[in-house]
């Protein structure tokens, strides 16, 4: 337990450093010299990284938990963090920025916006993963940890966290790639007419992408680059094969993978992290749970103040949108048909996906020898955001002087991985008795890909395929919008009206409508086309297990 | 008398139906008995055993312990094992007993003889993925024992084990029941296999079809160790299945 105080102190430290260290920090020039300090911006935007992974990881536990076991709070819980999800994560910022900036003033508020917009990339897919694990755990194993009495913190500690080992590991990983990403877009911030500026990598490379340096760039990129190949290799690979220990099918046979090196310290860092704030946060949700008067007072409270933050946040909404309506920005009739432009680009580069992830993964699935070849380099190349790609398109660009190729070359870095690691799954989970009845009835050729393997397919490509569009429409953000010594470059989108209502032109409003803008076409897409053909893929293409 | 199933009544309601699966059971278990409840499936026998443990509330009567409302020590097998896939076999045992006994040493000291108990020394450490079915059911076992509980109920302990592993398995539960210095008093053991029941038990429960209401309670008075070639476990067996259809 002292273990897990000394890791409070430490993200408290780690807070307190980013604070205090923000106050020295002032570039506008970027030069040769910078790399100097380039290992301090490493380090920042690591710090940065891990600051806000604590609090996503903290916040999905206790958000999963409630959700899980209290029927009534799922009820509002769930249907938020689904909208959460889906809405592009950029534009909360320019809100948080001022909420920030309010509270902690000046460059301390800027440290918070930015780790809070990284918070926004982690969180919800994670605490999906604690509300699924909670949900799935198999009900002989809940009526074992009842019969034999195990409560409170020792069924926290037995039952319910080591349940969700697996999928936070996972989702965990997810949750970095994404925050690594968004790193890039909250390091340089502009609240009205101000920009600031953090030290950290995604700063030093938008600063030398636009002076045009690219050396600078790609050293910037390289480092980032490594830091992530190296959480990659010592951290997530242990992590992984720790994690598997925790899966009810653990069969102890799998070997652990390669570069174990530290996984036991990792391990208990992971552990005492989880008891640090389950022990804050859901043993005082529990607690209160049980004393009766306290609950009550506690439920009118919260019911107070819930409704008071409603009508407060409703008084605030009308306000917002009246005024919007009232001076519409000049361009908004342009979002419509940005979102339209974006939208093809999207099913472009889509398709492009499609026709090579499918015959890809069939031949990586299966094929033994050329699987345990690629895999672990597939998965590094995956763990590498599109956003580090970025200098790749800037020279595309220089090149052939066509800027939309680049974007599509972009946005397939942004959809590609999902779509090929679940369909390799979806093609590997192909029951062997199935294969052996294909064998036996001699169904071969084009009969066995339309009767065996599409079928066995298509549960994991609309997941797959769920999770390439919401890479998609992030990567708009960086796809559509360059500036290069100096000089803009952009495609019309809703990515570049995003970006110059939030960089060169700030314009909240326009922000804020694009996002809504695009948050309205998502979710109907996701209630429309995606959520309907989840659902066959659950009932109709499902192998019983 | 050690339990009494007093008026047991069990509806589950949804939306739009009510199923009735349990119709006034009454029946008592005393010290030394060991009782099968049989009868087809869907008869509601392991809802009646969920009861029992305290994991279910009857829709209507009560479950009485020694007089009392409250249950003194059961201890619960499973089907399909419920182990902790996280936890060694060891940390499985020792885990049930951290409300019970306070010193850790003692709750090693606990285990370990609940280990050796069920034939499982040298396992202490193995995760329940590295055992096989065989060996999971005996930490099961082990576990339940452990807690030294009064009434031992198992539901359908040996149907997810080869017939071989469970024929093994049931005759070294029966050595630890005939052992005097081992808990349970009493097994409450749910099984849609007969001959099963005819083998171990000394009492046997018919339960109708759906909703589940008694139609038998028969002593099987076999003389132990019993003979599955003998006549007359035939005739114990024929009466059973001749009671259940």
């Amino acid at each position: 337990m002292k273990i897990g105080y000394s890791i409070l102190l430490i993200i408290l430290f780690l807070i307190l450093f980013l604070f205090i260290t923000s106050r020295f920090y002032s570039f506008d020039r970027i030069d040769f010299q910078d790399l100097v300090v380039l290992p301090y911006y490493a380090v920042s935007s690591f710090m940065r990284m891990a600051v806000a992974y604590f609090f996503a990881l903290s916040f999905a536990l206790s958000y999963g938990y409630i959700a899980a076991t209290n029927e009534r709070a799922k009820k509002l819980m769930l249907p938020a963090l689904d909208i959460l999800q889906s809405v592009p994560i950029l534009g909360f910022f320019p809100a948080a920025v001022l909420f920030f900036i309010g509270i902690f003033q000046g460059r301390p508020g800027i440290e918070a916006a930015a780790i809070f917009l990284i918070f926004t990339s982690m969180a919800w897919n994670l605490a999906f993963g604690v509300y699924e694990s909670l949900t799935t755990i198999p009900k002989e194993l809940v009526e074992a940890a009842d019969g034999f009495k195990l409560h409170g913190w020792q069924r926290l500690e037995n039952l319910t966290l080591p349940a969700c080992i697996p999928k936070l590991v996972y989702n965990s990983m997810v949750s970095w790639s994404a925050g690594w990403f968004f790193l890039v877009a909250s390091e340089i911030i502009s609240a009205g007419s101000e920009t600031y500026k953090l030290p950290g990598l995604g700063s030093f490379l938008i600063d030398s992408t636009y002076s045009g340096k690219i050396p600078l760039m790609i050293v910037g990129l390289s480092v980032l680059i490594a830091i992530i190949l190296l959480l990659e290799l010592f951290i997530w690979r242990p992590m992984q094969s720790w994690a598997d220990r925790y899966r009810y099918e653990y069969s102890g046979e799998r070997k652990p993978k390669r570069f174990i090196f530290g996984a036991k310290t990792i391990k208990y860092l992971f552990r005492f992290a989880f008891e640090v704030f389950s022990r804050l946060i859901v043993s005082s949700y529990i607690a209160l749970n049980r004393h009766g008067s306290i609950k009550t007072i506690l439920k009118y409270s919260s019911y107070l103040i819930l409704i008071s933050f409603f009508i407060y946040a409703l008084h605030y909404f009308i306000i917002l949108i009246s005024r919007m309506l009232m001076n519409l920005p000049d361009e908004a009739y342009l979002i419509p048909l940005a979102i339209v432009y974006s939208f093809l680009r999207l099913c472009a580069a889509y398709a492009i996906v499609i026709a090579w992830t499918v015959p890809a993964a069939v031949y990586i699935a299966r094929n033994q020898k050329v699987s345990s070849f690629l895999m672990p380099l597939i998965e590094v190349a995956a763990s590498i955001p599109a956003i580090a790609l970025f200098p790749a398109i800037v020279i595309i660009f220089i090149r052939s002087g066509n800027l939309e190729i680049a974007a599509i070359i972009l946005l397939l870095m942004g959809m590609q991985w999902y779509l090929l690691f679940n369909l390799i799954a979806g093609v590997k989970s192909v029951p062997k008795d199935m294969n052996n009845v294909a064998a036996a009835f001699r169904i071969r050729g084009r009969r066995y890909w339309k009767n065996i393997l599409f079928p066995a397919m298509f549960p994991s490509f609309v997941t797959g395929s769920i999770t390439a569009w919401g890479g998609g429409w992030n990567t708009l953000i960086v796809a559509e919008y360059i500036v290069y010594r100096g000089n803009e470059y952009h495609l019309f989108g809703i990515g570049y009206l995003i970006d110059r209502a939030t960089f060169s032109s700030p314009d909240s409003s326009m922000v804020v409508l694009s996002i809504i803008g695009m948050a309205v076409i998502i979710m109907l897409l996701n209630r429309m086309i995606w959520q309907p053909l989840y659902r066959k893929a659950q009932t109709r293409y499902k192998f019983e297990v | 008398m050690l339990v009494e199933i007093r008026n047991v009544s069990k509806t589950y309601e949804s939306e739009a139906t009510k199923i009735q699966v349990l119709d006034s059971i009454n029946f008592s278990v005393e010290d030394n008995d060991f009782v099968c409840i049989v009868g087809p499936s869907g008869c509601g026998k392991s809802t009646l055993l969920r009861i029992i443990v305290g994991l279910e509330k009857p829709t209507s009567g009560e479950v009485i312990f020694k007089g009392k409302n409250s249950n003194p020590k059961v201890a619960m097998v499973f089907q399909n094992f419920a182990l902790f896939p996280w936890l060694s076999v060891k940390e499985n045992i020792e885990l049930v007993l951290e409300s019970l006994h306070q010193q850790e040493k003692e709750r090693e000291a606990i285990a370990c003889k609940y280990i050796k108990a069920v034939g499982l020394d040298g396992f202490e450490r193995a995760y329940p993925g590295e055992l096989s079915g065989g060996m999971k059911q005996r930490v099961g076992f082990a576990r339940a024992l452990a807690v030294e509980p009064v009434l031992l109920c198992m539901d359908e302990p040996f149907s997810s084990l080869d017939a071989l592993t469970a024929q093994n398995l049931k005759d070294e539960l029966l050595l630890l029941w005939g052992d005097p210095n081992m808990p349970p008093d009493a097994v409450i053991m749910v099984t849609h296999n007969v001959e099963e029941a005819v083998y171990l038990a000394n009492r046997i429960i018919i339960l109708s079809q759906r909703p589940g209401k008694i139609i038998a309670d028969l002593r099987i008075e076999l003389e132990r160790p019993r003979n599955r070639k003998d006549p007359e476990f035939y005739r114990w067996v024929d009466k059973v299945y001749s009671l259940i259809v």
